[in-house]
């Protein structure tokens, strides 16, 4: 009976060291990115953003060499990292691509590939509005005719009425359209720089989560958690049976 | 063991295919609440006490300066947004005398906490009214590991029922 206890034992302590070893550099890696998350207001991480290419390129953004945009008037808007600019201040998230922008008597028109946003001068949203895509396509290009705002989609050319509600199909062949053109480099080095929302905190929370590598990266984690669970029950099962014996 | 292993992981894998994207496009419903027949949308501006109230609820400034609404008789359909962690959920919600009649998350972009499209989710809403505290009359069970995603859309059905008290309150409401 001693010698089947002492097996259990031996069997016990030798599981415990291995999974203990395979572990460690788990649990260290874990400690460390949780006590720095514990920290990350104090020392300033969560305002403090990533300009490594490597990183930001392990994120899928890219910084490209240049930026296009579109020029209304003495302004630039241009789309990056799924963010609209309005020269160097963000208006609002989209994750669809910017068509392009027109001025009209009493606003500004922003076309993304699914809405149109109204503008003030100043850049400050008044309305989104969503086209009826189902029925006319994703937007291609937006341009003024008339003083009406047109659209071109995979449907054909429209033009808006002054509410921006309804839609007639234009026949006419040419149309002032928004033209793409290079954002000065002045400005994109600066919204390059400030215009990702890839924060050491968030590096520091995926790398904690396992959720840098995608689902496996989870599931590694999650495994690491149950190995360490293991690690505490073996650890007091081992300290009680040395316990008894001596 | 390793059939409940499998199923443990196909109920993941289908849990993960459901995330983000456009359930039901605004126009549609907006079709669908009026039957076909939806009335000409009017605006309101954020401006003065209603700009003041909005942001109290929202607690930030709204992130446009209108809105559109449209109304027939008691009833009024909203289209708003609010963003839940980083993007913004797009929700259509109709207010029918001044309750909750239906909330539907039309687009989730976010990468976590869909969950909330769910109907046992959105019902918790239905015939809720706007407290005179400015809370919900019902209470609105969380999802976890959806906290700010709950959070965005009752802050917007707490929006919608205000706005539908400004814009009925001169109809002898």
């Amino acid at each position: 009976m001693a010698a089947k206890r002492r097996l259990s034992l031996r069997v016990l302590l030798s599981w415990h060291r291995y999974i203990g070893l395979g572990v460690a550099i788990i649990a260290i890696h874990l400690a460390i990115t949780g006590i720095l998350l514990n920290h990350t207001s104090d020392i300033g991480l969560s305002k403090t953003y990533i300009n490594n290419s490597t990183i930001l390129n392990w994120y899928g953004i890219q910084l490209p060499d240049q930026l296009s945009g579109f020029k209304i008037e003495d302004n630039w808007l241009s789309h990056w990292n799924d963010t609209i600019y309005f020269n160097d201040h963000i208006i609002a998230k989209s994750i669809y691509p910017l068509r392009g922008a027109v001025v009209t008597s009493n606003f500004y028109a922003l076309a993304t590939s699914e809405e149109i946003w109204l503008l003030t001068i100043d850049g400050e949203i008044i309305e989104k509005l969503n086209t009826p895509a189902e029925k006319l396509g994703d937007i291609m290009l937006i341009g003024i005719q008339d003083n009406s705002v047109v659209i071109n989609t995979e449907q054909g050319n429209f033009r808006a009425d002054k509410d921006l509600i309804a839609w007639q199909p234009v026949t006419k062949n040419k149309l002032n359209w928004s033209q793409q053109e290079l954002v000065p480099n002045e400005l994109s080095d600066l919204l390059f720089s400030h215009g990702h929302s890839i924060s050491w905190e968030r590096l520091l929370l995926d790398l904690h989560s396992g959720r840098i590598v995608s689902t496996a990266g989870t599931l590694f984690v999650d495994l690491a958690g149950v190995a360490l669970l293991f690690l505490a029950i073996t650890g007091f099962t081992i300290w009680t049976k040395r316990r008894r014996r001596t | 063991m390793q059939k409940q292993f499998i199923v443990l992981i196909l109920l993941a894998v289908s849990s993960a295919s459901q995330a983000g994207g456009m359930y039901q496009h605004p126009d549609a419903f907006l079709t669908a609440a009026f039957d076909g027949k939806a009335p000409k949308p009017k605006f309101i501006w954020f401006t003065g006490d209603i700009g003041k109230s909005a942001t109290t609820i929202l607690n930030h400034k709204p992130a446009s300066l209108r809105t559109r609404y449209w109304l027939k008789e008691k009833r009024s359909v909203w289209v708003l947004e609010e963003v839940g962690k980083e993007k913004p959920i797009t929700i259509g919600i109709i207010i029918n005398d001044n309750r909750i009649e239906k909330i539907k998350v039309l687009i989730f972009r976010e990468s976590r906490g869909w969950e909330i499209k769910r109907n046992d989710f959105t019902k918790q809403f239905t015939n809720a009214e706007l407290s005179n505290d400015g809370k919900l009359t019902q209470n609105i069970d969380g999802i976890s590991g959806a906290t700010l995603s709950v959070k965005a859309v009752t802050r917007l059905s707490r929006l919608s029922l205000y706005l539908h008290s400004q814009v009925t309150k001169n109809n002898g409401r």
